[in-house]
């Protein structure tokens, strides 16, 4: 009998800012003790089904683990233990994303800008060129 | 002053495990059978419970983690470091303080 997913927990850690490291670990002991809990069970003369739900009891609730889990401070993700600093980093890192993406945008495509540029200047020259002539028409006798 | 101890009642299941490692390494399933069987059955922690412990006692420093491949099985075995060992005799020494002063006073409530 494949071991519970514990999908639940796992969105409930999730979503509470848990360290993604942590839920993973939870997840693989939790799965592994739940096996061990069934083999021994099985041992005893339980069949699948008792010992599979005799280890559910065991391990306890998905709601049980998740509290034990959110009543450890230590193991949330750094942006849950210092809001204050992620906000700051993250528009420090905003601010300096800014002006690095048109650089970098630039950078990557640099012949492209380069042809664009020399078309734009050749716009401009023909098109001034014009003017001018239009210009010395009309103030020219 | 008399000490306060917060971490008295929280810190029995830290206490044991610590307790349990410094004996070698263990594994989840194996510390809560060891809980179990060296408090005669008095302390059953919740399975599933005893990781959030862990985790936490590791992420302090308090204990290390490493996984192994047993039978195709992937064991995460935990033993004590030195950080560990000084909590351990902190948390003893906090726990034989505290029930020592309950033990004086259930004699005394004995004797009135």
């Amino acid at each position: 009998m494949p071991s519970p997913g514990f999908e639940g927990l796992k969105i409930a850690l999730s979503k509470a800012g848990v360290s993604p490291v942590y839920i993973q670990r939870t997840i693989l002991e939790l799965g592994e003790h739940w096996e061990d809990l069934m083999q021994d069970a099985v041992a005893a003369g339980m069949t699948a089904e008792e010992a599979a739900r005799w280890a559910d009891a065991a391990l306890g609730t998905e709601e049980t683990i998740a509290a034990a889990v959110l009543s450890r401070p230590e193991l949330r993700g750094w942006t849950y233990r210092w809001p204050w600093l992620a906000v700051c980093l993250r528009c420090l890192a905003q601010c300096a994303a800014l002006p690095l993406v048109p650089v970098t945008v630039c950078w990557n495509r640099g012949a492209l800008i380069a042809r664009w540029a020399v078309s734009v200047m050749l716009a401009l020259v023909l098109t001034s060129s014009l003017f001018f002539y239009l210009n010395s028409l009309i103030i020219l006798p | 002053m008399s000490q306060t101890n917060p971490p008295f009642m929280s810190g029995v299941p830290e206490l044991l495990v610590l307790r349990l490692l410094a004996r070698g390494e263990m594994y989840g399933y194996e510390l809560v059978k060891a809980v179990r069987l060296v408090t005669g059955e008095a302390i059953a922690l919740g399975e599933g419970v005893i990781y959030p412990v862990l985790h936490a006692l590791e992420r302090n420093g308090a204990l290390k983690a490493r996984r192994k491949a047993v039978n195709g099985r992937t064991r995460v075995y935990y033993t004590l470091t030195a950080k560990g060992q000084r909590r351990l005799e902190r948390l003893g020494q906090e726990w034989k303080r505290v029930s020592s002063g309950v033990n004086a006073a259930l004699g005394d409530a004995e004797h009135a």
